[in-house]
């Protein structure tokens, strides 16, 4: 009898199946990013195909990006849906994309009223938008356990000096430099007191660091300054703060502190030894010390890296960490060759629903998180530990196959939770290691970031997100300064103290030249920021 | 061949310098492909920490899972066999077949013929052109462009005629003589006397071959069913920078040490050992064409 | 070798041509076949006369004269890569070639066939290892921290002090010259080993009868016999001088380096493609292709000159 029933539930969910597969619709798409092949089935994936009766192609990038959209263009073979990441307005210029003014206004009420404060972001000079980015868009404050950059020290020094609270760069070496004195060995190697990354596009991670130490957010290569009552872009790579930055670097170096290799080495090489634990201080982007943090965390827990605020002088008021915002140069269109806009522009419009993000983000409710007696979500272990298996996420789960590229969101939702759920505030602390509590106990904070200022609100943020127009004078100039960098950098560092001063002017006397046309696009797209965002 | 006489002095030295520098040679090429199959074997994240030698230091098959377990990956591996045994056959044998007419002296257009295979090697129209021309000639999302495109090189066109021209033309000139026509030549003389020059060539077609993914990219990464293993692996290796960039704030939760995690890094380690033991594998079969040493004892003058 | 057999000189052209009309028919579908895929998508280089933007056909871009050539001509960093170039490819070509010759001689002179096999095939697997990885080895071994060239020659008191040997521009193309030799020996060697293959072995026992040891067969039978197969390649590598290298010298420069590491194609990349620079990159391209199209028809004319095999 009761198999009887099964099968006959059975027949009833393959007719079903059957029928609602007659309506399936399909849409190819290209992520611009190299996803693996569907696994044919996943949890939200399974779901979403139900709801909306659509069902994703996915092209995959291999290779790389340029050659990619080249292609794309010159045969004019678009997939349905398409995010090229930087070369989004390419494909804008070759005509490939819709504009979408008109499809949102009739049949996407939910991206209509998400993007209502950010339409005019989005507006291209031809009074349509084109493309929907395809960042989160920042609703509500943001939290997150790390701080986006910072001085990273090692927790070992930390410990020993009694958890000092130190704010100049020269505290920062000098703490450094106390505790080499007294161990010049850890584990049996030698001591790195300092590192910085300086391997081909990374090496921003050494020349970005001016702008930082004068208390800015990363705007990119200049940084705009308030004068009167207009923002006002400015160069910060021959400043005083650079130059004395350098110095000190040169000071260090000579000392033994900052590594003999750190100009050579590479990125491999780099994160082998932040992972060896026997570092003491490196600045960086957080996501680029990530995978040394993660091996340090499972394996190394006590020489884990803390972000700090380092400043060049106690009166530069630190804000460096970033303000949410919007990437408005990028995001997902719908091509020309899209056969039914209507049903891709309603599928976006669903996906964006904040049902729809709770199930991407945090899964089914009682399966994949719980709710408190506070109405807030939480993971239990057991959830938290599928969760963490990025293996699992993707083949199982399915999320980043409708989350990475598609427009999504992230901060509060009404109830007090945050759509992304690494960010849930009351969950940083307690979900933290007992290393890293240890160290926000003794700092007596929730959370890494909030040893740093909270960041101040910039209608233009940031400045890097203003691109320089493919090949134009300015594009030009911007990879031969980055070149001149790249060429004065290492010998300002590495030379000999009584050198450092021709090497300086000869840098100034080199790069100078090299920022005007630049400044000029920035300031222009400063202006228009200001003006009509 | 028979070299094998009493040792002088002059034989002994030249057998320690062979002996030492080969002895060498083996510890220093030997060397990557170890350490490469024991970063292959280890667990990603200790990976990352460097100083992996020759053996690995937390043992893990999770690399070679997260690579061997992808749908397409074995139909992918019967797509890569079937384009490189074609092109090395089908490839071998024509490169030979214009080696011969090129290399035939009296022949009126050995020259022009020669030198229009020559330019190839140094221009190229550039990529858009060429994927024109693919798709105009229909050979996208079609497992041809795999074979045909590339069926006669102009390098190894050279080499080839290099070694013909080095055969004595006596046994071409007595064929002929015979009342042999040109196919018959080529296929009852040429072949044979080519062999390791022939097993050469078929090396380095197979190779390019089992290695290539960048037309699969270009000409059909819209057909699944014509996908092949280096290109799927390269899409493992691709996203494995993605994984582990979006998934890295959820692994710093909180440490564990049961997480399952790739890198880049590891991933290439196991895509460079499973792409390169077939070759080890099928190697020696070639390898006796040309390493026997002086084995064309044969012919006759 | 060689025996030139100089019997169908006679008679004019066309009666050449008609006796020789069956060769002429094979001919016709190989040039078909190299015509079709290699020569027609050539067109491709009229993007270098334009200002090529992606999204239009070729018909309807700006047409801009020589101006991509005179601002590659006009740009100091073009002087500096392709000096990079040459001298990295040079030293390469030379030390690639000469370290393969000696390799595949060498095996030829071991008698034990296993030993020569197993050596034979070791010494070509670091061609299947990318030079990704490959790079990070290259960096490990010469590195001051631990690294084993360091270590070894320290311990046998050459050095005190660890050198940063990839820090030092002037040893930056000797140290892509001895990678590249490292990686490559073994396969390079296969060429000349299937070469040496061929030799009339009659050639060895007349040799052994007049009395020659080994190195006078090698230098007087072996060197000789393949000498148009050297001679041959050597004149293809030379085509290829301007457009060799990329991912080594990518992977192995950094800042202290960086004037001797960039090439021609990551000149190509950073300031053509990946600015969009079609038409630049174009430019070139077709720069590289007639410097090697000069080089390797200069080359010919000489070996010609000096009776070498010759491509042409």
């Amino acid at each position: 009898m009761k198999r009887r029933f099964w099968l006959l539930s059975l027949l009833l969910i393959i007719a079903l199946a059957g029928t609602a597969f007659a309506e399936v619709k399909t849409f190819t798409v290209f992520t611009g990013e190299p996803l693996p092949d569907y696994p044919g089935s996943t949890i939200v994936g399974d779901i979403i195909e139900a709801e909306t009766g659509v069902k994703l192609i996915w092209e995959p990038l291999v290779g790389d990006l340029e050659t990619k959209v080249g292609l794309m263009i010159a045969s004019g073979d678009y997939p349905d849906l398409v995010v090229a990441a930087h070369f989004t307005s390419l494909l804008k210029d070759a005509g490939a994309l819709l504009p979408l003014n008109d499809l949102i206004e009739e049949h996407a009420p939910n991206l209509k009223r998400l993007y209502a404060n950010h339409w005019e972001m989005l507006t291209q000079e031809d009074g349509n938008v084109y493309w929907l980015p395809i960042q989160a868009i920042p609703y509500g404050p943001d939290t997150s356990r790390y701080p986006s950059l910072g001085f990273f020290i090692n927790k070992r020094v930390l410990k020993e000096a009694g958890w000092p609270t130190i704010k100049t760069l020269d505290e920062y070496f000098q703490l450094i430099e106390d505790y080499m004195a007294k161990h010049p060995t850890i584990d049996g190697e030698p001591t790195i007191g300092y590192l910085t990354l300086f391997d081909g596009w990374r090496s921003f991670a050494t020349t970005n660091v001016p702008q930082h130490l004068m208390g800015y957010p990363n705007e990119g290569e200049f940084v705009p300054v308030m004068q009167g009552n207009r923002y006002v872009v400015t160069e910060y790579h021959t400043s005083p703060t650079a130059k004395q930055y350098y110095k000190k670097l040169n000071d260090m170096y000579n000392k033994g502190v900052v590594d003999k290799e750190t100009f050579i080495m590479n990125y491999d090489q780099y994160i082998e030894k932040l992972s060896s634990g026997r570092v003491l201080g490196t600045f960086n982007q957080f996501w680029q010390i990530q995978e040394a943090q993660n091996y340090l965390l499972r394996d190394n827990p006590e020489s884990i890296f803390v972000p700090l605020p380092i400043v060049i002088d106690p009166l530069v008021e630190e804000r460096q960490r970033d303000i949410p915002y919007v990437q408005p140069t990028q995001g997902m269109g719908i091509s020309i060759k899209c056969k039914d806009p209507v049903g891709a522009i309603k599928f976006l419009d669903y996906l964006i629903k904040e049902d729809t993000q709770r199930l991407l983000q945090w899964g089914i409710q009682g399966v994949h998180y719980e709710v408190d007696e506070n109405g807030l979500y939480y993971r239990t272990p057991e959830q938290l530990e599928l969760f963490r298996d990025p293996d699992w996420v993707q083949n199982v789960f399915g999320r980043p196959y409708f989350f990475n590229a598609f427009p999504s969101l992230r901060g509060l939702d009404e109830n007090g939770n945050m759509f992304f759920p690494d960010t849930q505030p009351h969950l940083i602390y307690s979900d933290s290691t007992d290393s890293e509590k240890e160290v926000m106990d003794a700092y007596g904070v929730k959370s890494f970031s909030d040893l740093f200022n909270e960041p101040i609100f910039k209608k233009y943020f940031p400045l890097w997100t203003i691109t320089m127009p493919a090949g134009s004078p300015a594009h030009i100039e911007e990879t031969r300064m980055k070149d001149v960098l790249h060429r004065y950098v290492p010998e300002l560092v590495m030379s000999s103290p009584d050198q450092f001063e021709r090497i300086w002017e000869n840098y100034v006397r080199d790069i100078k030249p090299l920022m005007v046309e630049q400044m000029k696009v920035y300031q222009e797209g400063i202006d228009w920021r200001m003006e009509n965002w | 061949m028979n070299r094998i006489g009493r040792k002088t002095w002059e034989d002994r030295i030249l057998d320690t310098i062979i002996y030492i520098s080969l002895i060498f040679l083996v510890i220093v090429t030997l060397y990557p492909f170890l350490n490469t199959l024991a970063v292959s074997f280890n667990d990603a994240m200790d990976s990352s920490r460097g100083g992996i030698g020759l053996w690995p230091r937390k043992f893990t098959l999770y690399n070679y899972q997260t690579l061997l377990t992808r749908n397409q990956i074995y139909h992918a591996a019967l797509v890569s066999t079937a384009r490189t045994v074609l092109s090395t056959l089908l490839g071998t044998f024509c490169t030979a077949m214009a080696a011969y007419i090129i290399s035939r002296r009296e022949f009126v257009l050995r020259r022009f013929v020669s030198f229009v295979y020559v330019l190839t090697m140094y221009i190229d129209g550039g990529l858009v052109p060429t994927y024109f021309l693919m798709r105009s000639l229909g050979m996208t999302n079609s497992f041809w462009v795999y074979v045909i495109p590339g069926l006669v090189s102009a390098f190894n066109l050279i080499v080839i005629r290099t070694y013909i021209a080095g055969l004595s033309d006596s046994y071409v000139e007595s064929a002929r003589i015979d009342g042999a026509g040109e196919f018959t030549i080529f296929v009852k003389i040429i072949l044979p006397l080519c062999k390791p020059v022939l097993a050469t060539i078929a090396l380095f077609i197979a190779v390019d071959n089992w290695n290539a993914w960048f037309d699969t990219f270009l000409y059909n990464s819209a057909s699944a069913e014509l996908s092949t293993l280096q290109y799927e692996l390269m899409k493992v290796l691709q996203s494995a920078n993605t994984m582990s960039g979006s998934l890295l704030q959820a692994l710093s939760r909180a440490a564990s040490g049961t997480t399952n995690t790739v890198t880049p890094r590891a991933i290439r380690a196991t895509m460079t050992i499973i792409v390169s033991v077939p070759i080890i594998i099928v190697y020696p079969f070639l390898q006796r064409y040309f390493v026997h040493g002086l084995t064309l004892g044969g012919i006759k003058e | 070798m060689n025996t030139s057999v100089g019997t169908v000189k006679r008679g004019t052209f066309w009666h050449r041509v008609k006796q020789q009309k069956v060769l002429i028919l094979m001919t016709i579908p190989f040039l078909a076949h190299v015509i079709i895929f290699r020569y027609v998508p050539i067109w491709g280089w009229l993007m270098a006369f334009q200002n090529y933007w992606p999204g239009k056909s070729i018909f309807q871009q700006t047409w801009v004269g020589f101006e991509n050539f005179r601002l590659l001509f006009n740009d100091p960093v073009f002087y500096q890569v392709l000096r990079n170039t040459l001298a990295m490819s040079i030293i390469k070509l030379v030390f690639g070639t000469v370290s393969s010759i000696i390799l595949a001689l060498m095996l030829t002179e071991v008698r034990r066939i296993r030993f020569k096999k197993v050596v034979q095939t070791i010494s070509y697997l670091p061609h299947f290892i990318s030079w990704v990885v490959a790079a990070n080895l290259v960096r490990d071994a010469l590195s001051t921290d631990g690294g084993i060239v360091n270590e070894v020659l320290m311990k046998l008191r050459i050095i005190k002090e660890p050198i940063m040997f990839l820090g030092i521009p002037a040893l930056f193309w000797w140290i892509i010259g001895a990678s590249h030799v490292w990686k490559e020996v073994g396969w390079g060697a296969i060429i000349y080993l299937a070469a040496i293959a061929g030799i009339d072995p009659t050639l060895y026992e007349s040799a052994m009868i007049d009395g020659a040891g080994r190195l006078k067969q090698i230098w007087y039978i072996t060197l000789p016999s393949i000498r148009p197969t050297i001679s041959v390649l050597l004149i293809m590598n030379l085509g290829w001088v301007l457009s060799s290298g990329f991912e080594q010298q990518y992977l192995l420069q950094n800042g202290r380096v960086i004037d001797y590491a960039r090439v021609f194609t990551i000149y190509e990349l950073d300031y053509g493609i990946k600015m969009m620079r079609y038409s630049f990159a174009t430019a070139v391209g077709i720069f590289r292709s007639v410097v090697s199209i000069i080089l390797v028809f200069s080359a010919n004319q000489l070996a010609k000159r000096w009776g070498q095999e010759r491509l042409v």
